[in-house]
């Protein structure tokens, strides 16, 4: 009986969440390694096209607005799984429309990837804030853990779940490695190199937004992440896309399963979410960043 | 393959920047563009790379039109240096070198690929470079690299035809012996078959490494031919609006010497 439960706990809840931080730390560093390449700065990451911003929005229509007529049918209909579905949802959405507007004559323009980006974070902030309005303080405080990120929604099912989102891109960002090489380069000169720019283009924004968002749609904003780990791999056998990614994937997933071990232990019983740790980490390293390539990012 | 141009125009927005040019263009020669800023060399060199589209008129590259090649193909026959380069990633020299041989690759670079870079390396005086961080060089090394880069691309087996290498401005920040250098490299190549069409701000150096000297004003061809036929007093003043003086070395070479217009 006691080695059953013991049997039960690895199997029925250690084990999914493993592969659970496992699978979804590699997908953040991995989107985060194909969205720095894309935009050819090492600070770059998924949010920055509305991936997170969007997969909030999702989450607080489940859990605030869940009381207009439509929305309650559909949430009512999803059951449990209408909080992945729809801030899945909303990242994709988010994702489309900052693609779009920064499409001009037949070509993504990046740095209007960005502004979009920037614009489109703030109108899914104002919805966000205009929902947190209207909430009550148990739907605030639920949000406000989701926006902290956690695994705790770790389990075979969700892990199942999430795994077309991840592990599919995951094997073809392969694919992207060469182009991102070239496309470091420069636009023009990818395409002096015989590349199809516009097709690495929707592929990596494509990838990481499903990696990226299928993370976020399960476990709530975790930040840094993917920021942290293509650094550290490129510190160390430099910026050749074809080890960065392996490299990346494999301390991506590294450092979120040691962060959400960490998570559980520290403050056992209780659970720290997960985005607060890697936060704590995370942002002093970015800042670090920030400063030692202030020189080169602002030609001061 | 050479490059054939007809009734080429090009406008942005409300600006004019080429207004009809007709050239033919033939492998195994050095062809300079010249003319003052402004006048439709980059737009030019531009639109037969195929990096800007939305033009009238035709390109032709050997027996298609532009838009008929492959990219990749086209990549296998000419390279292409743009005037500036923004690379911020600390890839080694020696790895910027081999991102040239992509369009060549079908697996990861042979032992052919890392000859082909040692000798772009050795060509633009970067030898000993190969291990340094791209990112720390000084502008005229990085400028270097990126032409060892171009060359990479562009070399072709001994039995395999010539490239075509297009260079825009290849030697702005180069100090006189590495901009000799590299013109002398580009010259080797054009020697070994090569074409190449390079946009040069300095007419001494245009008269010393050009077959062909092509000046450019307002988007059309001013003035077309051998160093020795247009490099003249006349010529230059309309152009560049300055006053010039050209002469002849005792040693052969012409030399330009440049003063502004008195009022």
């Amino acid at each position: 009986m006691r080695a059953d439960g013991a049997w039960s706990i690895l199997w029925d809840l250690r084990m999914p969440r493993i592969l659970f931080a496992i699978v979804v730390g590699a997908a953040l560093a991995a989107a985060g390694a194909i969205m720095q390449g894309l935009f050819r700065n090492p600070l770059a990451d998924p949010s920055l096209l509305g991936v997170s911003a969007g997969a909030a929005m999702g989450a607080v229509t489940v859990m605030i607005l869940n009381i207009l007529p439509g929305v309650s049918t559909i949430v009512g209909a999803l059951g449990r799984a209408a909080l992945p579905v729809f801030s899945f949802g909303g990242a994709l959405a988010a994702t489309w429309l900052v693609y779009r507007i920064a499409w001009s004559e037949g070509r993504t323009v990046v740095a209007a990837m960005l502004l979009a980006g920037i614009a489109v974070n703030a109108l899914a902030m104002a919805y966000i804030g205009g929902a947190v309005f209207m909430a009550d303080y148990g739907q605030i405080r639920e949000f406000h853990f989701w926006m902290l990120g956690s695994l705790s929604a770790a389990s075979w099912g969700s892990l199942v779940a999430l795994a077309p989102f991840t592990i599919l891109p995951l094997v073809l960002i392969a694919g992207l490695a060469r182009p991102l090489n070239v496309l470091l380069l420069g636009e023009a000169e990818a395409g002096h190199l015989g590349f199809n720019v516009q097709r690495i283009k929707r592929w990596t924004v494509f990838l990481a937004a499903a990696m990226a968002g299928g993370a976020v749609a399960f476990c709530g904003v975790i930040g840094f992440v993917g920021l942290v780990a293509p650094h550290l791999v490129r510190l160390s056998i430099g910026p050749d896309h074809r080890s960065l990614l392996p490299g990346a994937v494999l301390l991506g997933a590294a450092l979120l399963l040691a962060a959400d071990w960490a998570a559980r232990v520290l403050a056992a019983p209780a659970e720290i979410p997960v985005g607060i740790l890697t936060a704590l980490v995370g942002a002093p390293f970015f800042l670090v960043l920030l400063v030692r390539g202030k020189s080169r990012l602002f030609g001061a | 393959m050479k490059i054939a141009i007809h009734s080429l125009h090009c406008r942005r927005d409300a600006s004019e920047l080429l207004r009809g040019i007709d050239l033919t263009i033939e492998p195994g020669s050095f062809t300079v563009l010249v003319g003052p800023n402004g006048a439709g060399k980059s737009t030019l060199l531009r639109l037969l790379s195929g990096e800007m589209t939305g033009y009238s008129g035709r390109i032709q590259w050997g027996e298609w039109v532009l838009e008929a090649w492959p990219v990749r193909d086209l990549a296998r026959r000419r390279a292409v240096l743009p005037q500036e380069s923004t690379l911020q990633f600390p890839f080694t020299v020696r790895e910027v070198v081999l991102l040239g041989r992509a369009p060549h690759l079908n697996g990861r670079e042979s032992a052919y690929d890392d000859e082909i870079a040692r000798r772009a390396l050795v060509a633009a005086d970067l030898d000993g470079f190969a291990e340094r961080i791209y990112t720390t060089l000084s502008g005229g090394e990085k400028q270097r690299a990126q032409f060892a880069r171009v060359l990479a691309q562009a070399l072709t087996p001994p039995k395999e035809e010539s490239s075509w290498l297009l260079l825009d401005e290849p030697v702005s920040n180069l100090d006189p012996a590495h901009a000799f250098g590299l013109l002398e490299a580009v010259r080797g190549e054009v020697e070994r078959g090569a074409g190449v069409i390079a946009v040069l701000h300095d007419l001494n150096l245009a008269a010393r490494y050009a077959d062909r000297i092509i000046f450019l004003k307002e988007g059309r061809v001013w003035c077309d031919g051998l160093p020795d036929e247009v490099l003249s007093p006349e010529i230059i003043r309309d152009v560049f609006s300055v006053a010039a003086e050209v002469v002849r070395t005792p040693e052969g070479a012409i030399a330009v010497h440049l003063a502004p217009l008195k009022m």
